[in-house]
């Protein structure tokens, strides 16, 4: 079928407007790209403090990978930093130990966080387990992956972890990298935002909203979500590679489920579970608060997981969706009654 | 259009449609009748492929769907719509209708169509779903279920918790269906009355079991369904 996307009020829009209602989507990935591109001249060159924002933008990064997964279709993956650290050993191994080409290693690295996030959903999918129940797999997952790790001395480093000699200088240095994980976040956010406006998209949507209601529509609703944690699988899979040549040092401290798992869930609950900037948003919270945190030491653990508990119990919207939402009423209270509430209810609603 | 053969349908061990015959021709409207439990919703549900069979033979258009998952039954052209409606209650009644019309977008001037048939929907096209009120969520479910493009539309129970007033209206809107002779209508109901004013014929269903089949003409006059169903003595 070749008909155009309907607009909110059901009339069939002119290919000219549904250009620009397909650009307009686009618009916010633009505007964070636009402002985030600009946070080095901000900091005048600090070596720390980039270091920091790139802390930022990998977590940011990883907060997109569990939207899809969780925000998207509602599967609770416990287990992103060992699908990343899955992606990062193995290309270290491949590319320091058996000299295989970076961009080989990387994605071979890829290849098989995917293929495992894959096969979780779709042991969930077969297994039709709840969310408690992936939760408790995927956990599971982790606990195996670091002490596998652990064990696998010769290998790995063990618990202490290992130089990367493979990086090269763009993976390396302060401002290339920062720019190039930033690269990586705005192509995530493209991806996120096209994904949503897609046949998928809706699928997720509907899933999400009652999935047998979703199954007596036409939505195979089985493909969806391991769709969802394949495409996730693999955006984690490629920053857990990137950042183990970025750092020059592996250790399974860099992925263990207090570093990166718990960190997302802050992240994405802050910044809105399902809503496209709130994984940017929340990532450079945390990382405001990492920084005033730091003299609290391993204490900081504590404050994380009470942080956790306070988001999930009080705040489980997050800022982003909060925020648009008092905008939209503003809007509203600013036009008269009968006009249309700014795109709500159509694809290009959640920034 | 739509024909079952001898099913048999279980809940666990607790065995709910003992070996029901059910055949539907294309255009026919045809109501499933009988009280609260008699099976008539398990029935739909193993139609639908939400609930798997125990055995027995599902042909849609002549193909065996009986084991397929629900979203290839309702792509195949059958769509089902639960008493509980099951909408998607963060969405609007806009993006509801047109979630009905997946994995395709529905042909310009569908939804206009469809909202025709209930205007109440008109007024909160940008409303979500879930504030609707129950008769007007009904609409909604039969609305999106449209807008799927069936051929066979099966309903449970549209009248189900509506006020007779919203029924009626629901009812109205079925009578224009029932006209539309491409399509092919099947109707569980426990109110028998007004079922059985809408199509041309009927099962009765106890126990799982079919205990009657006709006309609505011959259902309304038999003694037995008049005793049971109509309140005539």
């Amino acid at each position: 079928m070749t008909a155009p996307v309907p607009s909110a009020d059901g009339a069939t829009p002119s290919a000219a407007t549904c250009r620009h209602t397909t650009l307009r989507a686009y618009l916010p990935v633009a505007i964070a790209a636009a402002v985030l591109a600009a946070v080095p001249l901000a900091l005048g060159g600090s070596g720390y403090l980039m270091s920091l924002a790139t802390t930022a933008l990998v977590f940011a990064a990883y907060a997109i990978g569990m939207n899809v997964i969780f925000g998207s279709s509602g599967q609770l993956f416990l287990c992103l930093g060992a699908l990343a650290g899955v992606a990062g050993f193995t290309s270290v191994l491949l590319a320091d130990d058996q000299g295989w080409p970076l961009a080989l290693s990387v994605t071979t690295g890829v290849v098989l966080a995917t293929a495992i996030g894959a096969l979780f959903s779709w042991v969930a999918v077969r297994r039709n387990l709840g969310v408690i129940f992936v939760g408790i797999v995927t956990l599971a997952f982790s606990l195996v992956f670091t002490n596998l790790v652990q064990g696998l001395r010769t290998l790995t480093g063990g618990e202490t972890g290992r130089v990367v000699d493979a990086g090269g200088a763009a993976l390396r240095g302060p401002i290339s990298s920062y720019y190039l994980f930033l690269g990586v976040v705005v192509g995530f956010l493209a991806l996120y935002r096209w994904l949503e406006g897609s046949r998928t998209g809706w699928a997720w949507r509907a899933l999400k909203d009652d999935p047998v209601a979703a199954e007596l529509a036409g939505v195979d609703v089985a493909r969806a979500r391991i769709l969802a944690g394949t495409i996730g699988a693999a955006m984690v899979g490629l920053i857990g590679a990137l950042f183990a040549h970025h750092e020059a040092f592996i250790s399974p401290t860099s992925y263990a489920f207090a570093h990166v798992d718990v960190r997302v869930l802050i992240v994405i609950a802050f910044g809105g579970i399902g809503s496209l900037l709130g994984p940017v948003v929340g990532a450079v919270m945390l990382g405001v608060i990492d920084e005033v945190l730091r003299p609290l030491g391993q204490l900081r653990l504590a404050v994380y997981g009470a942080l956790l508990l306070a988001l999930f119990l009080g705040f489980r919207r997050g800022v982003v969706p909060a925020v648009a939402d008092v905008v939209t009423t503003w809007r509203r209270a600013r036009t008269p009654s009968d006009a249309p509430a700014a795109g709500r209810g159509t694809r290009a609603s959640k920034h | 259009m739509l024909r079952v053969e001898d099913l048999y349908v279980a809940y666990g061990d607790i065995e709910v449609v003992h070996g029901i015959d059910v055949e539907v021709a294309p255009g026919e409207v045809v109501g499933i009748i009988g009280s609260n439990g008699a099976g008539k919703s398990s029935l739909l549900r193993a139609v639908c492929g939400l609930h798997p069979a125990r055995s027995g033979e599902i042909r849609l258009a002549g193909r065996s769907i009986i084991g397929d998952p629900t979203f290839r039954i309702a792509r195949a052209g059958l769509t089902y719509v639960p008493a509980e409606r099951r909408l998607f209650p963060d969405m609007t009644v806009l993006d509801n209708l047109l979630m009905g019309a997946y994995p395709q977008r529905p042909a310009p001037g569908r939804v206009d169509e469809v909202v025709a048939l209930f205007p109440r929907l008109q007024e909160r096209r940008r409303q979500a779903a879930g504030t609707l009120s129950g008769g007007e969520q009904q609409m909604l479910a039969i609305g999106r279920a449209l807008l799927a493009g069936p051929e066979v539309l099966v309903l449970d129970e549209p009248s189900t918790g509506l006020a007779p007033a919203l029924a009626d209206e629901v009812y109205a809107a079925l009578r224009i269906l029932r006209d539309d002779r491409d399509l092919t209508l099947i109707l569980a109901e426990q109110q028998v009355g007004r079922a059985l004013a809408l199509v041309d014929r009927a099962y009765v269903i106890e126990q799982g079991r079919v205990r009657l089949q006709g006309t609505a003409a011959e259902l309304r006059d038999d003694p037995d369904v008049q005793r049971a169903y109509l309140g005539i003595a």
